[in-house]
């Protein structure tokens, strides 16, 4: 059983408390340089001011099983079942919470997470037309109709065989 | 009302799209176009590209003939399927028969074609870089090699280095010039230069015609002879702009082709009836070369275009039936199975490829096609 010296408490921008092993926050660069800057302090509160709650158990979630997986399959196999729980883990994220996520992983400065989910948000506008994408992002068309449509014709081979949902 | 994604995530983002979906994305607007034309994103797309896929997974074909004319396209072989964006696409150069065109390499999506009027060559031949994806292709400046001696050994490479495509011809006519004469074009100088090698003088090294090539490490490797008439592969360190050799497996030289499986420098040995693929298995390692297929095939003359996993090869041969199209041979059973895809092999240039946007930004100075 881990003492509470090994534990750290993340809390959210609304203010709730997340209790975590300092195995699994230390893949938070964030937390990991704040923890630094107080060490001997006996406070061992880190507040994420900018991530909501359900960000930070997101991320808390994916870097516990990381943590374990690591632990088990130290012999070998990790990357395989670490792949296995990283599909189930983005199955569960709805599309537009990988944006919101995304920018907490980046905040949090976080590797690998960020690379998962930067890697999902991708796959997941893969094949989606120029509309959705702006709307996906929230992106303004700055473009005039003549340039849109010359930028279009560039590489009109490039716009075939989209979808827009 | 949705959050917009500070720049260098997005960035992140696009960066691991395939090449076609990130040139898409540039349509959404000034800001995305402008970061995805940029070259520090393009080189970004590619090592992800790089990372994520099997380097012998796709291969692109030219086969220039005077009946059967041109084509030009590349498939994937695993599973196997025609890329439907390199299909009949307008090339920078002239395909039509009065031409010749050979495909030196292809490196990073980039192909790189020599192209010559077939006819009393006066007419010097000239050096393409080209991008089939985005339709985008440098013309080299006129290499003063080609026309002044008639055999000439071409090769293209990448130096990771200074992050530049080159382009090295060697001139070899040593009954007339004594010398081997080279000269490298740099696509960041943007022009030729001689390269002085007095060990590949002294080396006594031979070099037919177009030998068989391929960049792989950063290394450029051609087919050659030793001063024993050993089989050679000559390299050519495309950073240090240096030579050396390493051994083949076998002496068997003008039955050899060189290429790629994965990672690795593989070599097709035709002894017919028995063929076999030889892999270097730790690249540089003379003694690490290992026999991985050997089969024999009803046909003395195939070239292997790739190779499944399940042992399946895709061939070109003008020996069974007359076949003039490429087809998937099981060295099992010896079944075959036609693709459709019309090429002559004794005109059939291929090469791995891989799709990217380099040549996309401005200061490549590239045109479209």
């Amino acid at each position: 059983m881990a003492s509470t010296d090994d534990k750290v408490i993340l809390k959210s921008s609304e203010g709730e408390c997340f209790e975590v092993d300092m195995a699994v926050a230390s893949h938070l660069q964030i937390v990991k340089s704040v923890l630094e800057d107080c060490e001997g302090s006996s406070d061992k509160v880190v507040s994420l001011f900018i991530v909501e709650a359900k960000y930070v158990a997101m991320i808390i979630e994916y870097y516990k099983n990381y943590v374990e997986l690591k632990e088990k399959h130290e012999e070998g196999g990790f990357e395989e079942k670490l792949k296995e729980f990283e599909k189930q883990f983005l199955e569960q994220i709805d599309k537009k919470e990988l944006k919101g996520l995304v920018m907490a992983v980046n905040y949090l400065n976080a590797p690998a997470l960020f690379d998962v989910v930067c890697t999902a948000i991708a796959k997941h506008i893969e094949n989606k037309s120029v509309e959705y994408v702006r709307e996906y992002f929230g992106i303004v068309n700055d473009f005039t109709a003549e340039e849109e449509a010359q930028i279009r014709e560039e590489h009109r081979w490039a716009y075939d065989g989209v979808n827009d949902d | 009302m949705s959050v917009y994604l500070p720049e260098e995530i997005m960035e992140q983002i696009l960066a691991r799209l395939p090449p076609r979906a990130a040139l898409r994305c540039g349509a959404t607007s000034k800001q995305v176009y402008s970061l995805i034309n940029r070259s520090g994103f393009i080189s970004k797309t590619l090592s992800y590209t790089l990372l994520s896929r099997n380097p012998s997974s796709q291969v692109f074909i030219l086969s220039n003939h005077r009946d059967l004319g041109s084509s030009i396209c590349s498939l994937y072989l695993d599973p196997y399927t025609v890329d439907d964006y390199i299909h009949d696409i307008p090339s920078p150069f002239p395909t039509d028969k009065a031409y010749r065109c050979k495909l030196i390499d292809s490196i990073h999506g980039l192909v790189c074609v020599v192209v010559k009027f077939v006819c009393p060559s006066l007419d010097p031949a000239e050096i393409y870089i080209w991008n089939p994806l985005i339709r985008r292709y440098i013309k080299t400046p006129k290499c003063s090699l080609i026309g002044s001696d008639p055999r000439l050994v071409f090769g293209f490479g990448f130096d990771s280095i200074r992050n530049d495509y080159k382009v090295i011809v060697i001139g070899c006519h040593r009954e007339v010039f004594s010398e081997f004469r080279i000269q490298l074009y740099s696509s960041k100088e943007g022009s030729w230069r001689d390269i002085n090698e007095q060990w590949l003088n002294s080396s006594g090294i031979y070099l037919s015609k177009f030998p068989s090539r391929r960049f792989l490490n950063g290394v450029i490797h051609w087919l050659a002879l030793g001063e024993d008439d050993e089989s050679l592969i000559l390299c050519f360190d495309v950073s240090r702009e240096t030579f050396k050799t390493m051994k083949l497996p076998y002496n068997d030289l003008y039955r050899t082709k060189l290429f790629q499986i994965g990672e690795s420098l593989a070599c097709f040995h035709r002894h017919a009836p028995v063929f076999g693929i030889w892999l270097m298995e730790d690249y540089g390692v003379e003694s690490s070369w290992t026999k991985i297929y050997s089969f024999e095939y009803p046909g003395f003359s195939p070239s292997i275009l790739g190779i499944k996993e399940d042992g399946d090869f895709l061939m070109a041969s003008h020996c069974l039936k007359r076949r003039k199209e490429l087809f998937w041979f099981n060295t099992e059973n010896c079944a075959i199975t036609e693709t459709g895809i019309r090429v002559h092999p004794f005109f059939l240039h291929l090469s791995s490829y891989t799709q990217s946007l380099i040549l996309m930004d401005k200061e490549s100075g590239a045109l479209s096609c």
